[in-house]
C-alpha cells in the first residue's frame, strides 16, 4: 500500500463540507450549497472506492496469496487525550471490515445526498440541512474508522447528535422536536452502558485501543476484573452491547426509531441504511474478539436480536404510515443482524448489513418519492394505484421488497439465509443445544412476517385503485431525475450485491473471505444438504408471506378490515405498538418527573433551605424580636441603657469578689492564681496566702506554686485586703497529689 | 467639721464633679427638649473637666490641664454640630422633642 | 521581563480600577470602554504566561517572592503551575467577555460596576496565583466582597436575600479555613522548633506541603479547609446558596460566579486540602467522592424540576462540578487532570449558557421557560450559539465537556487503586455518576426544546432581534473555546500532568510518614538569610 495514504481525509471531507454549509451556507447560492455537500461526500466516496478497490484490495490479495494476515492500515493523526496511563490517539484504522462500512457509508450516503437535491429543493434551510447531512456522514465515518473505543465513541455520539438535529429539522412542530430529543436521550441511555463498558475494559487492561484490546487476550477472560463470577469479557461485552441496543434500536430501546420518521425522508434513509443504526452491529463485529470470549454475552445479543426481529415484524403488520412500516422493518432487520453476530456468524451479520443498506435506503427514498407524488401524505390507506403513474418508483420498490422478503437472486436472500444458517447451526460453548434452533424458528417467523407486511405495503401503495382525494390524485407525478437516478442505482445494488456472498455449495463467499472475522463452527461445517434445505424453507416462507399479502391486500384494505374485525382488540394492541411508549411513560418518564419535583420541594426547599439554613436564622430573628421592644428609637432610652451598661462594666471591673484558680502540677505541687480585679486600685490590694492552715502568711504574690508535704485534701485560705481596708477571706479545698 | 467644710480638698472637687455629672446624666435621660439634652451633655463633659483639673493640681501633672483643654475644644465642636442637627431637625419637624424623634426604630 | 509578567497580570485590573475612580460617573461610554480595554489587555498579557510556560516542570513558574508582613512571616509569593495557569487564563478570558456582555444590560451605577468588576478580577487572580496561605486567604476574601455587591446592587428582585445568603455561606466556610491556616502556621513553627531550628514560622505553601500533622489534627484541618471549598464547589448539601445567587445576580455576575468562582472549590481541594492532609484525605476522601456522586445525580434531578432557565443552569453546575469532586478524590492522574479539565470546560459551556439566558432576558425580561418557545425562528444565529453551549455542557465528544467528563469518570472508575484501602467500590459510585450523562441530556435538551424549538406560541416573542455584533463578539470566543477544548485537549492537559504527578508523589510520601508532627523530607535549610530577598526591592 502506498505509505502516503491519509485515512483522515475520508471523514474530514464531509466534515469540511458541513463546516462550510453551516457557517457560511446561508449566504451561498443554493446550487453551491448542494455542490459543496454532494461534492464533499462524492470526493470522499471516490477516494474510498479508489482506496478499497485499488491499493487496499491489492494488499489484501497479496497477503492472502502469501497466506499471511493483512496488517490493517493505521493512520495516527495526533494524541487526543493523555492522562496517567490513559492514552487515546486520534487514529483511524482501515481493515476489511471497516472497508465494507466506509464503502456503504460514502456510497449510499452520496446517493442520498444527490437525492436530497431534488427532495429538499423547496426548503428554505437547505444549507443547514446539507450541513447536518454532511456532519452525519462524517460522524459515521469517524465511528467506522476509529481505531480506539473513545474515537469510535466520537462518531457514536456524533451520529446521535445528527439524528437529533435532523429528526427535529422541522422544529417548528413540537412533535418533531420531541422526536429528536427522544432519539438523543434514548441513545444516551445506550451510551451510558457503552461508557461503562469502556471503563471496565480500561480498568482491566489499561488500554482502549481496539487492536491492543484484541491482543490483551487472556486478561479479558480473567474473572476478578468482572465480578459476580463472570469474566471481564462478559461484562464489558454486555455493556458495549447496551450501547448497541440504543444505537441500533433493539428491545428495549427501539422506541426512538419509529418516531425518528419526523425528519425529512432522505434523513430516514441515511439513519436506517447507511449510518447510525448499523453502528451497533458494526461495533459488535469490530469487537468480535471480545464477544467470542464471552459466549454468554453472545447468547444475550442473539436473544435480544431474535426477539426484536419478531416483535418489530408483528408491529409492522398494523402500521398505516408508510415510513413507520419501514421503520419497524428496520428494527426487525437489525434484529436479524444481531442474531447473525450473536451466533458467531459475524460476516453473515455484516453481509446482511451491507445488502440491507442498499434495499433499505432504496425503500426510504422510494417512499420519499411516493410522498413527493402524494403531496407529502404518508397514510397508506389513502394511497393505492400508483403503479402506472410512477413507473420507476414502482419498479424499484418492487425490487427492494423482493430483496427484503428474501426471494432468491435478490441480495437479501443470500444474506438472510446466511444468518438463518448461522442460527440453526450455532454451537457455542455453554449454549444449550436447543437455543440455536429456537433462534432459527423465531427468525423464520419474523422472515415470514417481513414478506407479508412488506408486500402489504407494496399492494396498498401501488396496487388496486387510488383511494386519495381528487386534488391529490391530480398532483401525482413521477419524481425528478435527481431522485430517480439514485433509486435505480440502489435497485441495481439491491439486486446484484448478494452474489458477493454466495452459499458454499454454489461458489465461495467473497464477503466471508474478505472480512475474515471469527466464524461460527457450526455454519462452516454444515452440510450442503442442510444449507439447501434451509434455503428452500426460507424461500417457501417468503413466498407464503407474499401470497398471503396478495390474497388479502391486492385490491386495497377492505378485505383485511373484514378479516381483522374478528380480532379487533388484538389489532388495536398491535396498532398501538403494544403500548410500549405508554408503558415507558408510566414506568419511567413520569416517576422521574415526580422524583425530581418531589426531591426539589422536599429536600432542597424544605429540609435544606427552610430547616437547616433558615432555621438558625429564624431562631436568631425570634430572639431579636424579643429584645426589639427595648429599641423603640428613643435616644434617651439608648442612653439610659448605655449608662447602666457602663456602670455594670465598671462594677465588674473593680468590685467583683476575688477568686482562686488552681492547677495541679507534678508531685504535690499546685499552682494558685488569685483572680483580683484589674481595677484602678489594684496596686493597693494586699494578698495573703495561707496554704497549710497554720495562720501564718505563706506568700503575698498573686501567682504562686506551692508544694505540699503530703497528698490529700487541703484547705487553702486567701486573705484579700482592698484599698479601703476591707478584708475578705476565701477558703478553697484542693486535692493534692496524683497529678501528671 | 469646719475643717471639712472650709478646707477645700480634692474630695470637694470630686464631689462637685460627681454632682455635676449626675445632674448631666439625669438631664440627658429625662428632659425632652433636644437643646436641654445637649446642655446636659455639656454638663457631663464639664464634670469630667473639673475632675481632670482637680487631679492635675493634686498630682502636679500638667497633662491633666492639656486634656481638659482638649475636652473643651471637643465640647465646643460637639455643641456646634449638635446644635446644627437640632436646628435642622427643628426645621424638618417643627419641634425638638426627643421623645418623638424615633427614626432609629426603622 | 518575565519576572514582571505575573504581577502585571495580577495588578493591571486593580490599576485600571483605581484609574476609573478618577473618571466622572456620567462618562459611561468611557468607563465601559476603558474597563473593557483594561481587561482585554490583562488577557493579552496573561497569554504570555501560556507561551512562556514550561510544560515539563512540575513546580511553580513566574514566581515573584517579596517580603511582605515580616512580623508574621507572610510573604508576597505568587506563581503559577500547570494547574493554576489555565484557571488564570480562564479568569482573564471571561472578564472582558463579561464586561462586553454587560454593555447594555447594566444601566445603573456603571462606574461602580466596572470598578467592582476589575477589583473582583484582581481578587480572583490573586487567589489562583497565591502560594502563600495568608495571601491566599486575603485574596479569597477580596473576591467575596465585589461579588456581594454585584449580586446585591445589580441583582434581581430578591437580590438582598441572595447576596446575604451567598456571603454568609462563604464566610462560614472561609472563617474556619482561616482558623486552620493559623493552626498550620503555629504547628509549622513547632515542627521547626522540634527540628532544632528557630521558631520562625511561615505561610509559604510550598514549605507547608512538607509539614506532616498528627492524624487527628489532619482530620480537623481537612474538615475546616474542605468546608470552605465544598461550599464553593458547591457540594451537596451545601449548594442551596448557588441557585439563589445565580438567579438574582445579573448575567455578568452569574457568568463569573459559575465560570470562575466555583472553580475555587476544585482548585482548593487539589491545591490545599489533598496535599496538605493526606491521611485525612485517605480517611475522608471517599465520603467527598460519594458526595460528588450525589451531587451529580441530585443536581441533575433538581435541574429537571426547574421552571426558571437560570435556576436550571445553576443546578446543572451542581451536577457538573460533582464530576470534578469525584475526579479530584479519585487520586489518580486521569481523575485529577479530568477534574481540572472539567472545571475549565464548565467555565466555557456554563458561561455560554448564562450569557444565552442573559440575551433572552435582555429582550424579554423574563426567565420563565414557559414564556418562550420557538425562538429559533426569530434568532437563528443565537440558536446555534445556544445549541453549541448546550451540547458542550451535555458532554458531546469533540466538544469541551466530554474530555473532562470522560477523564473524571474513567479516573473515578479505577479510583484510588494506587492507594491500598482507599475506596472499596468506586466502580459502583461511578456507575451511578455516569448516569449523569443521560440526565444532563434530559434536562438540557428539554430546556433547549422548550425555549428554542416548537411553534412560536407567545406573540411577544415575535420579531425578537437576532444577536447584535457586540453579542456575537461575546459568544464567538466562547464557542470557539468549546471546540478547541474538545478537539485538541493535549496542549491543556500536558502542563497539568507534571504538577498532578508531583502532587500524588508527595501525597504518597506523606501518607507513608509516621503519625507525628514533623517536616517530611527533613527540615528546611537555614531560614532564608535576609540577603536572599530579591535585590532591588526597597522594602
Amino acid at each position: 500500500m502506498p505509505s502516503d495514504i491519509h485515512l483522515y481525509w475520508i471523514p474530514l471531507l464531509p466534515l469540511l463540507g458541513a463546516a462550510i454549509n453551516l457557517i457560511i451556507g446561508r449566504r451561498l447560492p443554493r446550487w453551491m450549497v448542494s455542490a459543496v455537500a454532494c461534492g464533499s461526500v462524492g470526493v470522499a466516496c471516490a477516494y474510498t472506492l479508489w482506496l478499497v478497490i485499488g491499493p487496499f484490495y491489492d494488499a489484501w490479495a497479496a497477503a492472502r496469496a502469501s497466506g499471511g494476515k493483512l496488517a490493517p492500515l493505521v493512520d495516527t493523526v495526533y494524541t487526543w487525550i493523555q492522562a496517567g496511563r490513559l492514552k487515546i490517539e486520534l487514529s483511524f484504522l482501515l481493515d476489511p471490515l471497516a472497508a465494507v462500512m466506509i464503502v456503504i457509508v460514502t456510497f449510499v450516503g452520496f446517493l442520498i445526498h444527490v437525492y436530497s437535491i431534488g427532495y429538499m429543493a423547496h426548503d428554505k434551510r437547505l444549507a443547514t440541512y446539507f450541513g447536518y447531512l454532511n456532519l452525519f456522514t462524517g460522524a459515521m465515518l469517524i465511528l467506522v474508522l476509529g481505531d480506539s473505543l473513545p474515537v469510535l465513541f466520537i462518531g457514536w455520539e456524533g451520529v446521535g447528535l445528527c439524528s437529533y438535529l435532523l429528526i427535529g429539522f422541522w422544529y417548528t412542530e413540537e412533535k418533531n422536536a420531541t422526536a429528536g430529543r427522544k432519539a438523543f436521550i434514548v441513545n444516551r441511555i445506550g451510551d451510558f452502558a457503552f461508557l461503562l463498558g469502556m471503563f471496565l475494559l480500561f480498568s482491566g487492561t489499561n488500554v482502549l485501543n481496539i487492536q491492543d484490546l484484541a491482543t490483551a487476550g487472556t486478561r479479558l477472560r480473567e474473572v476478578p476484573h468482572g465480578g459476580m463470577g463472570m469474566s471481564l469479557a462478559f461484562w464489558s461485552a454486555l455493556l458495549l452491547f447496551g450501547g448497541a441496543i440504543g444505537k441500533s434500536a433493539q428491545i428495549p430501546l427501539y422506541v426512538w426509531l419509529p418516531d425518528a420518521m419526523a425528519g425529512p425522508t432522505p434523513v430516514s434513509a441515511l439513519i436506517h441504511a447507511a449510518t447510525m443504526v448499523t453502528a451497533g452491529v458494526y461495533m459488535v463485529a469490530r469487537m468480535s474478539f471480545l464477544y467470542v470470549l464471552a459466549p454468554q454475552a453472545m447468547m444475550v445479543v442473539a436473544g435480544i436480536g431474535a426477539a426484536t426481529a419478531l416483535f418489530a415484524a408483528i408491529i409492522g403488520f398494523a402500521q398505516t404510515d408508510i415510513k413507520r412500516v419501514l421503520a419497524y422493518s428496520t428494527v426487525s432487520q437489525l434484529g436479524f443482524m444481531f442474531v447473525g453476530v450473536g451466533v458467531g456468524a459475524f460476516s453473515a451479520g455484516i453481509f446482511h448489513l451491507f445488502t440491507h443498506a442498499f434495499f433499505k435506503a432504496g425503500l426510504f427514498l422510494a417512499a420519499g418519492s411516493v410522498m413527493h407524488a402524494m403531496g407529502d401524505k404518508t397514510d397508506i390507506m389513502e394511497m393505492g394505484g400508483l403503479k402506472e403513474k410512477t413507473p420507476i418508483t414502482h419498479g424499484v420498490f418492487l425490487v427492494y421488497c423482493l430483496a427484503i422478503a428474501g426471494i432468491p437472486v435478490f441480495s437479501g436472500f443470500f444474506s438472510k439465509d446466511d444468518i438463518l444458517l448461522g442460527a440453526y447451526a450455532a454451537e457455542l460453548d455453554g449454549w444449550p443445544e436447543w437455543y440455536g434452533k429456537v433462534l432459527w424458528g423465531v427468525l423464520s417467523a419474523a422472515a415470514l412476517g417481513t414478506a407479508f407486511y412488506m408486500f402489504r405495503l407494496y399492494f396498498l401503495v401501488f396496487g388496486g385503485k387510488s383511494r386519495a382525494d381528487a386534488v391529490t390524485q391530480a398532483h401525482i407525478h413521477e419524481s425528478p431525475p435527481a431522485m430517480t437516478i439514485p433509486l435505480v442505482v440502489l435497485a441495481v445494488g439491491a439486486t446484484l450485491l448478494g452474489f458477493l456472498g454466495l452459499p458454499k455449495f454454489i461458489g465461495h463467499s467473497f464477503v466471508e473471505q474478505w472480512l475474515s472475522l471469527p466464524e461460527s463452527k457450526g455454519a462452516a461445517e454444515a452440510s450442503n444438504g442442510l444449507v439447501g434445505a434451509l434455503m428452500g424453507g426460507a424461500t417457501a416462507l417468503a413466498l407464503v408471506g407474499i401470497v398471503a399479502a396478495w390474497a388479502v391486500y391486492r385490491d386495497g384494505p377492505e378485505r383485511a378490515a373484514r378479516i381483522t374485525e374478528a380480532i379487533a382488540p388484538l389489532k388495536r394492541l398491535v396498532q398501538n405498538k403494544f403500548y410500549v411508549d405508554e408503558i415507558y411513560d408510566f414506568l419511567i418518564v413520569r416517576p422521574f418527573k415526580w422524583l425530581a419535583r418531589g426531591l426539589f420541594w422536599v429536600v432542597d426547599r424544605i429540609v435544606i433551605d427552610k430547616i437547616l439554613v433558615e432555621g438558625p436564622a429564624k431562631v436568631l430573628s425570634v430572639l431579636g424580636r424579643a429584645v426589639r421592644a427595648y429599641q423603640n428609637g428613643d435616644v434617651q432610652r439608648y442612653l439610659l441603657l448605655m449608662v447602666i451598661g457602663l456602670g455594670a462594666t465598671f462594677y465588674f471591673a473593680t468590685c467583683s469578689p476575688p477568686d482562686i484558680v488552681t492547677e495541679r502540677g507534678p508531685g504535690n505541687s499546685v499552682t494558685f492564681h488569685a483572680l483580683v480585679n484589674d481595677g484602678v486600685a489594684r496596686r493597693q490590694t494586699k494578698l495573703a496566702w495561707d496554704f497549710n492552715g497554720d495562720g501564718q502568711t505563706d506568700s503575698v504574690a498573686p501567682d504562686v506554686i506551692f508544694t505540699f508535704d503530703s497528698p490529700g485534701e487541703k484547705s487553702v485560705v486567701l486573705t484579700v485586703t482592698d484599698e479601703f481596708g476591707k478584708v475578705r477571706k476565701i477558703v478553697r479545698k484542693v486535692t493534692v497529689g496524683g497529678g501528671k | 467639721m469646719s475643717d471639712i467644710f472650709w478646707n477645700v480638698s480634692l474630695a470637694h472637687y470630686l464631689a462637685l464633679a460627681g454632682v455635676l455629672f449626675a445632674i448631666g446624666v439625669v438631664g440627658a435621660l429625662m428632659r425632652r427638649n433636644a437643646l436641654i439634652v445637649l446642655m446636659s451633655v455639656e454638663l457631663m463633659l464639664n464634670a469630667g473637666n473639673v475632675t481632670l483639673i482637680a487631679f492635675a493640681r493634686r498630682l502636679q501633672d500638667m497633662r491633666g490641664h492639656a486634656l481638659a483643654l482638649i475636652v473643651i475644644a471637643l465640647a465646643a465642636a460637639e455643641a456646634a454640630v449638635g446644635l446644627a442637627i437640632v436646628v435642622s431637625v427643628f426645621r424638618a419637624t417643627r419641634h425638638a422633642n426627643v421623645d418623638r424623634l424615633t427614626n432609629l426604630k426603622n | 521581563m518575565t519576572d514582571l509578567l505575573l504581577p502585571t497580570v495580577l495588578f493591571l485590573p486593580l490599576v485600571g480600577a483605581l484609574f476609573l475612580m478618577l473618571v466622572p460617573a456620567r462618562e459611561e461610554g468611557m468607563l465601559r470602554g476603558t474597563a473593557f480595554a483594561v481587561s482585554l489587555a490583562t488577557f493579552l498579557v496573561s497569554l504570555g504566561l501560556v507561551f512562556g510556560f514550561d510544560a515539563d516542570k512540575a513546580g511553580f513558574q513566574f514566581v515573584t517572592d517579596k517580603r511582605w508582613v515580616d512580623s508574621i512571616g507572610a510573604r508576597f509569593k505568587i506563581g503559577v503551575d500547570g494547574i493554576s495557569v489555565w484557571l488564570v487564563l480562564l479568569t482573564t478570558f471571561l472578564t472582558p467577555i463579561v464586561l462586553l456582555s454587560a454593555w447594555r444590560s447594566i444601566e445603573k451605577k456603571v462606574k461602580e460596576f466596572v470598578i467592582t468588576f476589575l477589583i473582583l478580577e484582581t481578587g480572583m487572580l490573586g487567589a489562583f496565583v497565591a502560594i502563600d496561605l495568608f495571601l491566599f486567604y486575603i485574596a479569597w476574601e477580596v473576591m467575596l466582597i465585589p461579588m456581594y455587591f454585584i449580586i446585591g446592587v445589580w441583582g434581581g428582585d430578591r437580590r438582598v436575600y441572595a447576596s446575604i445568603k451567598f456571603v454568609l455561606y462563604t464566610m462560614v466556610g472561609s472563617l474556619l479555613m482561616l482558623v486552620a491556616i493559623f493552626y498550620l502556621y503555629v504547628k509549622y513553627g513547632q515542627a521547626l522548633k522540634a527540628a532544632g531550628l528557630p521558631e520562625e514560622s511561615t505561610f509559604d505553601l510550598e514549605a507547608m506541603w512538607r509539614l506532616q500533622l498528627p492524624h487527628t489534627d489532619q482530620i480537623w484541618c481537612f474538615l475546616a479547609f474542605s468546608l470552605a471549598f465544598a461550599i464553593k464547589v458547591p457540594v451537596f448539601p451545601l449548594h442551596t446558596w448557588l441557585p439563589d445567587a445565580h438567579v438574582e445576580a445579573p448575567t455578568s455576575g452569574s457568568v463569573i460566579l459559575a465560570g470562575v468562582l466555583l472553580k475555587f472549590g476544585v482548585y482548593g481541594f487539589l491545591r490545599f486540602a489533598i496535599p496538605l492532609f493526606p491521611y485525612a484525605t485517605q480517611t475522608l476522601g471517599p465520603y467527598m467522592f460519594i458526595l460528588g456522586m450525589v451531587g451529580v445525580v441530585y443536581g441533575a434531578l433538581m435541574s429537571y424540576a426547574q421552571d426558571d432557565i437560570k435556576k436550571l443552569i445553576a443546578y446543572s453546575s451542581v451536577s457538573h462540578l460533582g464530576f470534578c469532586v469525584m475526579g479530584a478524590f479519585a487520586l489518580n492522574p486521569a481523575g485529577m487532570q479530568g477534574a481540572i479539565y472539567a472545571a475549565l470546560s464548565h467555565g466555557f459551556t456554563t458561561s455560554g449558557l448564562f450569557l444565552a439566558v442573559g440575551v433572552l432576558y435582555d429582550r424579554r425580561h423574563t426567565r420563565r421557560i414557559v414564556d418562550y418557545g420557538g425562538i429559533t425562528s426569530e434568532m437563528p444565529f443565537f440558536s446555534a450559539m445556544f445549541l453549541i453551549c448546550t451540547l458542550g455542557s451535555v458532554g458531546l465528544p469533540a466538544l469541551s465537556g466530554f474530555v473532562g467528563e470522560f477523564l473524571t469518570l474513567i479516573g473515578s472508575y479505577v479510583g484510588g487503586r494506587d492507594f491500598a484501602d482507599y475506596m472499596a467500590t468506586p466502580q459502583l459510585y461511578t456507575v451511578v455518576a455516569t448516569s449523569g450523562v443521560i440526565l444532563s441530556a434530559v434536562y438540557l435538551l428539554t430546556l433547549f426544546q422548550k425555549v428554542m424549538l416548537g411553534p412560536l406560541k407567545n406573540p411577544k416573542n415575535k420579531g425578537l432581534p437576532d444577536l447584535s455584533p457586540r453579542e456575537k463578539a461575546v459568544f464567538l470566543p466562547i464557542v470557539l473555546g468549546i471546540f478547541v477544548l474538545g478537539v485538541a485537549p493535549m496542549p491543556f492537559l500536558k502542563p497539568m500532568a507534571k504538577p498532578v504527578d508531583a502532587l500524588l508523589q508527595s501525597y504518597r510520601t506523606k501518607l507513608a510518614a509516621p503519625d507525628a508532627l514533623q517536616i517530611v523530607g527533613g527540615a528546611p535549610k537555614k531560614p532564608e538569610p535576609k540577603a536572599a530577598a530579591p535585590e532591588g526591592t526597597p522594602e
